[in-house]
């Protein structure tokens, strides 16, 4: 196993948590700290932020004394497919209203599934957007509008 | 210009500009009521309950939408930026029209110009308590206990800014006794660790505390408002020993700023009846709820003069959201 | 104290046949919003209220229990299914519960699930009819420096629910811990973490980030591989738990109910505890612990009757002092205020017809649920066939549309999707997202009860140690930590000493 790279899933996890406990120290430098005994709002942040990046170092340092697990490729299109059609749905539901809202979601997730058949998609589709308005709709009464803004 | 001219010259002129022909037509589709609190508290109860009676007298669904969150500024942001034709009401409150403006350094809303009052609906009176352990059976020797031991009472509240924190901040500067502020996140727990013993005082809503004090697990002290309640006929008012001390929480109906002024008579004229059916009045009496009504104008004057007072109670008791 | 003669006076009223239609209605409903991934019961109760005005406060009550409870049954099959925790009491189901759905034993998963649950159900009932009145007192012994100290505890569990490196897990927990904090401070009223958005005012909903980190991560991964994909690897090779599967389920699921059951009753947040103490529990004694996280059939079994044995045993704060452990129950409180029935101490001397009735229903509802859900495994595995390129799009719509509805608002959708992108990263770099869960759940309390203790004890630190429950709980975190690190230690010496 000496030969793995260094570069590892633990490394990257340690510069993750450094990352975030240094966010989270850096956006918690204008809360008030307060005192031990009575603390303020940027007491536990700081403490917190503080540990994690802590432990993130930790992480990072071991794994570079012990390769482990590459890191997988990141982006991918289903990834960016099925984040977009979710971004899409939140984006669309206020203005557009839930038809369109369902459309564009399932569509568009549908595209990440590989090979795209038009017809099956367009079905499935109908079939969602009438299951969503019987159920939220008229069954449990959600205040959605089905048609443009509220 | 102060509050009160500027909701004076609102109503003035909505009462101008406004199509006859669509009191007739109104509503053309589903109104939906906006409560900025999640399902279950007073207020959501209230609005369901005059849903329901709307959706009978005006033939079209009246649906209750609860948009909680943000101390009340997202539910209240929602209702400001929906378009003015009556068929977004809101359920303005205390916190929304009158504390929230001091409290916060950025509102998304602004109480007078961006809402159109119809009806001030209910009060709620609060219930000054104590944890039957502590040697108080009075406000007066509350006071006096607090001032042989300064410093060492807690009292609880629903929040920061909320009005039980607020109106022990007033009687704090009213009395000048000094006990600590113990913030909870919402009712449930702050009546859980009073019960427990935890904190010693708080001022809580009328139907948890009557049932409390009833099982010997509180003990009243007296009620918040300048007069005594129906509900509790024998209990003083916290005024009657502190002069010139009063408070109720309060909720009023409100449309979008614009919206023509025969919708918004023709919502007060109905909700005036409403609030006077008997078994509206059952209903909200078990919430420990007066109802008000009167005209959208007795509301913008109540929101005016509500909005001064505890804007010098916020500034008192130094209290500041961000 | 007569349990004979209030238990007949409960099932009595319960047994009428309006009530046992309410019941029936209240649990078919809850099943099926428990089912549809997102929608809880709280957007469910709360649109049924006007409608409760018109029922007696019996039968009201009756429905709006049998909601929450049938949710409950109803969130589990979402969970093992397609690894979808609608709520926090399923989080920890979908670890072992998907796995077994993934290597074909979904039907066995359901089956051990429902059972469990009936069975901690039924206990949890007859705790409530024996001891609710004692067992409330003691929750009111709970104040801020008790709920710190369990929340300690509950923290060093969420260490235990991973199953890779110890380091790594709890950097999760602390990350955790820190979104856990978004939004606005309860002591001060500062707005931290929120970047000045007012949809973050409130914190991230529960809801979203564990759709996102859950649901969608899983989604998005399966589709990167088609070969991960459920329909692929899920022959089903029988429906219903074999005899080695009994044997292995009964003790954990005894176990569950009494965690579940005591845990439930506080109010502070100690019912969200349950399933995830229950399944920490299992690992810590079990003789291989390295089987849970990869289909262990105990680590679906022991959390799903602790969560059930806890929703049982929340309805005890309520119906006794009138306090609401949760939203639900807080729900529950405004239906017995419109009802004219003040929720507190005197329910149980002045309406005990209410009281019994209410209690013997949920005994009534479970066996109704348990009836009901073991001939719809078939059907739910039968779901699974359905190709899985048709299956996820309906899944997302179902979570978005959910997700949307607690608080309708569409900010949250957007928050599933972020979600979704940093479960994704989790994945890539090996670190577990429940820990992360766990402490995102606690983090908010933790920092409260501290605080408020502190408070309250003027900044006297030694509350903590010199109050015996208190004391309690710190006494076991240690016993916990010790077991957790020792290993560690052991396997850094051996490392250490193969490097030289």
């Amino acid at each position: 196993m000496r030969h793995r790279i260094r570069n590892s899933q633990d490394f990257w996890s340690g510069v993750m948590f450094m990352a975030f406990g240094g966010l989270a120290m850096f956006l918690a430098r204008t809360y008030p700290m307060g005192t031990a005994s009575r603390m303020g709002p940027g007491y536990f942040p700081t403490t917190l932020g503080g540990l994690l990046a802590l432990i993130g170092l930790v992480v990072a340092l071991r794994a570079l004394r012990h390769p482990g697990e590459p890191v997988q490729r990141f982006f991918s299109a289903p990834m960016n497919l099925i984040l977009g059609s979710v971004l899409g749905f939140a984006l669309l539901l206020p203005f557009a209203g839930l038809i369109p809202s369902i459309v564009v979601l399932v569509v568009v997730s549908s595209l990440a599934g590989g090979s795209l058949r038009w017809k099956t998609v367009g079905i499935e589709t109908a079939l969602l957007c009438l299951v969503a308005t019987a159920l939220f709709v008229w069954g449990l009464g959600l205040p959605f509008s089905l048609f443009g803004p509220r | 210009m102060t509050p009160r001219m500027l909701a004076a010259l609102i109503a003035l002129v909505l009462g101008l500009g406004a199509a006859p022909a669509l009191a007739q037509t109104y509503p053309t589709k589903p109104v939906r009521i906006i409560v900025p609190y999640p399902p279950g508290g007073g207020n959501d109860i209230v609005a369901r309950a005059l849903g329901q009676k709307l959706t009978e007298s005006l033939g079209q669904n009246v649906l209750v939408e609860n948009k909680p969150g943000g101390g009340t500024l997202i539910g209240a942001e929602a209702a400001a930026k929906a378009p003015p034709d009556g068929h977004t009401l809101f359920v303005g409150t205390i916190a929304t029209m009158a504390i929230n403006p001091s409290l916060y350094k950025e509102m998304p809303y602004h109480p007078v110009k961006d809402f159109a009052p119809i009806i001030h609906l209910v009060n709620y009176h609060m219930i000054l308590v104590a944890h039957p352990d502590l040697p108080v059976k009075s406000v007066a020797e509350l006071i006096a206990h607090a001032k042989a031991n300064p410093g060492k009472l807690s009292y609880a509240s629903f929040g920061s800014g909320s009005t039980p924190h607020l109106g022990t901040e007033l009687l704090k500067t009213m009395t000048g006794i000094d006990m600590v502020h113990i913030p909870y996140k919402g009712g449930a727990p702050a009546i859980a660790d009073l019960v427990g013993g935890q904190v010693p005082v708080m001022f809580i809503d009328t139907p948890p505390a009557l049932t409390h004090i009833k099982a010997g697990k509180m003990r009243a002290l007296a009620v918040s408002p300048a007069q005594r309640t129906a509900l509790m006929p024998d209990l003083p008012t916290v005024g009657e020993t502190v002069p010139g001390f009063g408070f109720t929480s309060w909720a009023g109906l409100y449309a979008t700023a614009g919206t023509p002024a025969e919708v918004v008579a023709k919502l007060n004229g109905e909700i005036n009846r409403i609030l006077k059916l008997p078994d509206i009045h059952e209903q909200l009496s078990k919430l420990g709820a007066d109802p008000v009504g009167g005209t959208p104008k007795n509301l913008a004057e109540w929101m005016a003069a509500e909005t001064v007072k505890w804007a010098k109670v916020v500034k008192d008791s130094g209290a500041k959201l961000d | 104290m007569d349990l004979l003669g209030n238990l007949s006076l409960g099932f009595g009223a319960a047994l009428s046949p309006a009530n046992l239609l309410y019941c029936l209605i209240g649990a078919l409903l809850g099943t099926l919003i428990g089912v549809l991934p997102g929608v809880g019961p709280i957007a469910t109760i709360a649109m049924l209220l006007p409608i409760t005005f018109k029922l007696s406060p019996l039968a009201a009550l009756i429905m709006l229990a049998g909601i929450y409870y049938g949710a409950q049954y109803g969130g589990s099959t979402t969970a093992i299914l397609v690894n979808m925790p609608g709520e926090s009491s399923s989080v920890v189901t979908c670890l072992d519960g998907y796995q077994m759905a993934r290597q074909g034993r979904a039907g066995p998963a359901l089956a051990i699930a429902a059972l469990g649950s009936f069975f901690a159900g039924c206990v949890a009932t007859l705790i409530i009819a024996l001891f609710a009145p004692v067992l409330a007192e003691l929750a009111l012994k709970f104040g801020p420096a008790e709920y710190f100290s369990l929340m300690v505890l509950g923290l060093l569990a969420a260490v235990v629910l991973a199953s890779g490196s110890v380091l790594k897990a709890v950097g999760m927990v602390i990350l955790g811990l820190l979104l856990g904090l978004v939004g606005t401070d309860v002591n001060s009223g500062m707005a931290r973490f929120t970047f000045g958005l007012t949809d973050l005012s409130d914190g991230i909903g529960f809801v979203a980030v564990a759709m996102g980190l859950f649901g969608l991560t899983e989604i998005i991964i399966n589709l990167e591989h088609p070969e991960r994909q459920p329909q692929v690897t899920a022959k089903v090779s029988h429906l219903w738990p074999t005899k080695a599967d009994f044997k292995a389920a009964w003790k954990p699921v005894l176990r569950g109910t009494a965690l579940g059951s005591i845990l439930g009753i506080l109010p502070g947040g100690g019912a969200l505890l349950a399933s995830f103490s229950a399944y920490t529990l299992e690992k810590k004694i079990a003789k291989d612990p390295s089987r849970f996280g990869k289909g262990a059939i105990e680590g679906v079994a022991a959390p799903e009757a602790a969560n059930n044995a806890g929703a049982q045993t929340s309805f005890i704060p309520l119906l006794t002092l009138g306090i609401p452990s949760n939203a639900v129950m807080a729900l529950m409180v405004g239906a017995m205020m419109i009802q004219g029935v003040a929720p507190g101490p005197q329910v149980m001397t002045e309406r005990p017809q209410l009281f019994w009735g209410v209690i013997t229903s949920m005994w009534i509802g479970n066996l109704m649920l348990v009836i009901l859900n073991l001939p719809l495994v078939g059907m739910w595995v039968k779901l699974l066939k359905v190709p899985y390129r048709l299956l996820y799009p309906a899944i997302l719509m179902f979570c978005a549309i959910g997700v949307y509805s607690v608080s309708n608002n569409a900010f949250d959708v957007g928050m599933i999707a972020l979600f979704g992108l940093l479960g994704l990263l989790f994945f890539k770099l090996g670190c577990e997202p429940a820990p992360l869960l766990l402490g995102f759940i606690l983090g908010p309390f933790m920092e409260e009860y501290l605080r408020r203790a502190l408070l309250l004890s003027r900044g006297d630190a030694t509350v903590f140690l010199t109050r015996p429950i208190s004391l309690g709980f710190l006494i076991a975190s240690a016993l916990l930590l010790l077991t957790i690190v020792a290993p560690a230690f052991r396997k850094l010496r051996e490392e250490a000493f193969v490097e030289d």
